[in-house]
């Protein structure tokens, strides 16, 4: 039975690597703009449908997609917000909440527009290769889809730790004014990060479509699970985030063997979330900008 | 400022109205006779919904081409969509808006967990409501409807024949089951099933070594698999929507669990399954409500016919909402009337036999509670990417392969 266990624990981590990928794009984006991204998975659905798009049109590889989507998907994160985040940066939250909600479901629209409502799956010859691990199974794409999800999120804090713009960066997210103050351009800062958090999620989700169905309406659940982990982390906590997400991953899937049905393993992770609110809203690792 | 930011939100409110508005309403002639069909065409399930609508679209065609509805002067059938979202909340407002359309019946909704309180709409609204393929037994029984007709065989039958097929087929392999697990997502059409297959198993003498019920559409089913794996039984009992069928075959296969995967229609039986796991959805087995290979008249033809319009094989869905078209045909011809409670009436006198039937029984008619009374199941394998109908014997085209091969031995 511990067999079981283990497999739980180790699956729970490889997805919640996944997951810190999504978390980061959101907390980054809400750290730096005060922005709350309802469409976030919207653009992870994108993602998955370039990278299958790619592959079953072109043969691309998707992990091949993964590095050309990060160029590709920065661009458009920061055409996004210029065009139609700028307006609401600043604006009440509600403003804010009706226009990323309403641009969710628009792309989600559009999506089943564009591809159908059929959901598709990508398939390479390595798919289903596993390899095994004291007694469990690990695939390998999980594996890389959790490799490259953290490697990411590692780089993304040395850019935000050591360069001079994620500095800047990290000057906006502690104060707006002190920032413009000393002369850092804000409006670009927001782009870059709206950027950046889009190119993020839009890697896990490429990183996902070798096991993961691509289908209009995967979006909402990662949303979701993002929400839960940036508040669990601390919102705009990077760190935070990732330690967060492996935290939900693994409660996730050991709450799936552990609860009386697997059907309440969501159920666990919502407990956390509530408790981790009402004893320590700042998040289990406190605030901004750390 | 101003202006960009209200330019901004008038562009994107222009293509989320471009993007929601869908398939453009039928153009109807003054005497054409409007049914509704209500279905899931967006959500989770839509690959499923525009299959089953695919049946109906075929047979109104056919229904039209041959001089649509005699008794009523040649009048057209024309579809009318109400799509669910495969949510229940949104299926009612759906009916509510079909009959203030004037559809003369409704069809639908596939789901179980729809199809229940949609019906009690419908039997609110005195519209007749015909359900081609949602098994759950609660649709029917008990409840004393007049306006509820169920093509569809009952959920407790799908679980009664899914384990008389285990055992028949593990003793003739001379290795008798005696154990099973069953794993079914928890809306209704899961849990309906489960509670039969628990007392089926029960009389044929199974074990049920776990009844596991998973949240439908989750994205990782590691830990469950794993303890199915742990559990060991001779055949895991399954009842899933698409989603969730092709991920727990590639996640058996990713954890090496060489256990006969035995499905209860629905993703199994869809063929949106063998499109996403090519040869790993090889030697599944399914209860099925019909299959091409069917030794009935006329099946044969109507499956080239569908295949050839949509470009995909007909399956048991298909046929099922394609005779129900047929039977609500048969009723209009009979009443003579596009009056709701004439064609109820119309309908609960339904007899549709022998060849008029290509499902895998004698006739289709309805019994007090609103079920049919014969409809039978066969269980079909996938066999080089083809359903093959395997049991039972009497009409089955070909012999079970059963043990089934390890992953790594095929």
């Amino acid at each position: 039975m511990s067999d079981v266990y283990l497999q739980a624990l180790i699956s729970g981590l490889m997805i919640g690597g996944v997951y810190a990928l999504v978390a980061v794009g959101l907390t980054l984006i809400f750290g730096v703009m005060d922005i709350i991204n309802f469409a976030h998975g919207e653009f992870l659905m994108f993602g998955m449908y370039g990278a299958f798009f790619a592959s079953a049109l072109f043969g691309i590889d998707p992990y091949l997609s993964a590095v050309m989507a990060l160029p590709l998907f920065f661009a458009i994160g920061w055409a996004v917000q210029g065009v139609l985040i700028r307006p609401v940066v600043g604006k009440s939250h509600a403003i804010q909440i009706l226009l990323t909600l309403g641009l969710s479901l628009l792309m989600q629209a559009l999506a089943q527009f564009l591809f159908s409502a059929d959901f598709q799956s990508l398939k390479v010859d390595y798919g289903s290769a596993t390899f095994d691990l004291s007694g469990a199974r690990v695939s390998y794409t999980r594996l890389a889809a959790f490799a490259i999800s953290m490697g990411l999120c590692a780089a993304l804090w040395v850019f935000l730790q050591r360069t001079d713009t994620g500095k800047a960066l990290r000057a906006c997210a502690e104060e707006h004014e002190g920032a413009q103050a000393v002369g850092i351009d804000i409006a670009r800062m927001y782009k870059i990060a709206f950027g950046l958090g889009i190119a993020c999620v839009a890697i896990a989700g490429i990183v996902m479509t070798p096991f993961f169905y691509v289908a209009p309406v995967v979006g909402p659940k990662f949303t979701l699970v993002a929400f839960v982990i940036v508040v669990l982390g601390g919102l705009g906590n990077i760190p935070g985030a990732v330690a967060g997400a492996l935290i939900v991953g693994v409660v996730e899937s050991v709450g799936a063997l552990v609860m009386p049905s697997p059907s309440l393993k969501d159920l666990a992770v919502y407990v956390l979330f509530i408790l981790v609110l009402l004893f320590r809203p700042q998040g289990l690792f406190g605030g901004k900008g750390a | 400022m101003t202006i960009s930011r209200r330019s901004a939100v008038l562009a994107l409110s222009a293509l989320a109205v471009a993007a929601g508005m869908g398939a453009p309403r039928p153009a109807m002639a003054a005497d054409d006779i409007p049914v509704g069909i209500l279905l899931p065409l967006s959500g989770s399930v839509a690959p499923i919904g525009i299959n089953n609508r695919r049946g109906h679209e075929l047979a109104i065609e056919e229904i039209n081409a041959a001089g649509g509805i005699k008794s009523l002067g040649g009048a057209k059938l024309v579809m009318v969509d109400g799509d669910t979202q495969g949510n229940p909340n949104v299926g009612i407002s759906e009916v509510e808006k079909l009959a203030r359309r004037d559809v003369v019946a409704i069809m639908g909704a596939y789901q179980s967990g729809v199809t229940f309180p949609t019906t009690q709409m419908a039997e609110r609204l005195g519209v007749p409501y015909i359900d081609p393929v949602a098994i759950a037994d609660s649709i029917t029984e008990g409840r004393g409807f007049k306006y509820t007709f169920k093509v569809s065989p009952l959920a407790s039958w799908y679980a009664r024949d899914q384990i008389r097929f285990v055992v028949d087929t593990s003793t003739a392999a001379g290795n008798p089951a005696k154990s099973v697990v069953l794993l079914h997502e928890d809306t209704l059409f899961g849990t309906s099933t489960a509670e039969g297959q628990v007392k089926a198993a029960k009389e044929y003498g199974l074990e049920v070594l776990a009844d596991i019920s998973y949240p439908k559409d989750t994205p990782d089913m590691t830990s469950i698999i794993a303890q199915v794996k742990d559990l060991n039984p001779d055949a895991l009992l399954l009842v899933s929507y698409i989603n969730d069928a092709v991920l727990i075959t590639r996640t058996m296969k990713e954890l090496g669990v060489n256990i006969p995967i035995v499905g209860t229609s629905a993703g199994h039986i869809d063929p949106a399954y063998i499109t996403n796991l090519a040869k790993d959805a090889d030697l599944t087995f399914t209860v099925g409500e019909w299959n091409v290979d069917i030794d009935k008249a006329g099946a044969a033809e109507i499956a080239k016919r569908f295949e050839e319009k949509f470009g995909v094989p007909m399956n048991g869905h298909a046929a099922e909402t394609y005779m129900s078209t047929m039977v609500l045909r048969d009723a209009l011809e009979r009443a003579g009337s596009t009056d709701r409670a004439k064609l109820r009436d119309a309908l609960a006198e339904t007899r549709i036999c022998g060849d008029d039937n290509i499902l895998p029984y004698d006739c289709i008619r309805f019994g007090e509670s609103g079920q049919s009374p014969e409809a039978q199941l066969v269980v079909l394998q996938i066999v080089d990417g083809v359903h093959k109908t395997v049991w039972p014997p009497e009409v089955a085209a070909t012999k079970p392969v059963w043990p089934v091969p390890a992953w790594d031995a095929r």
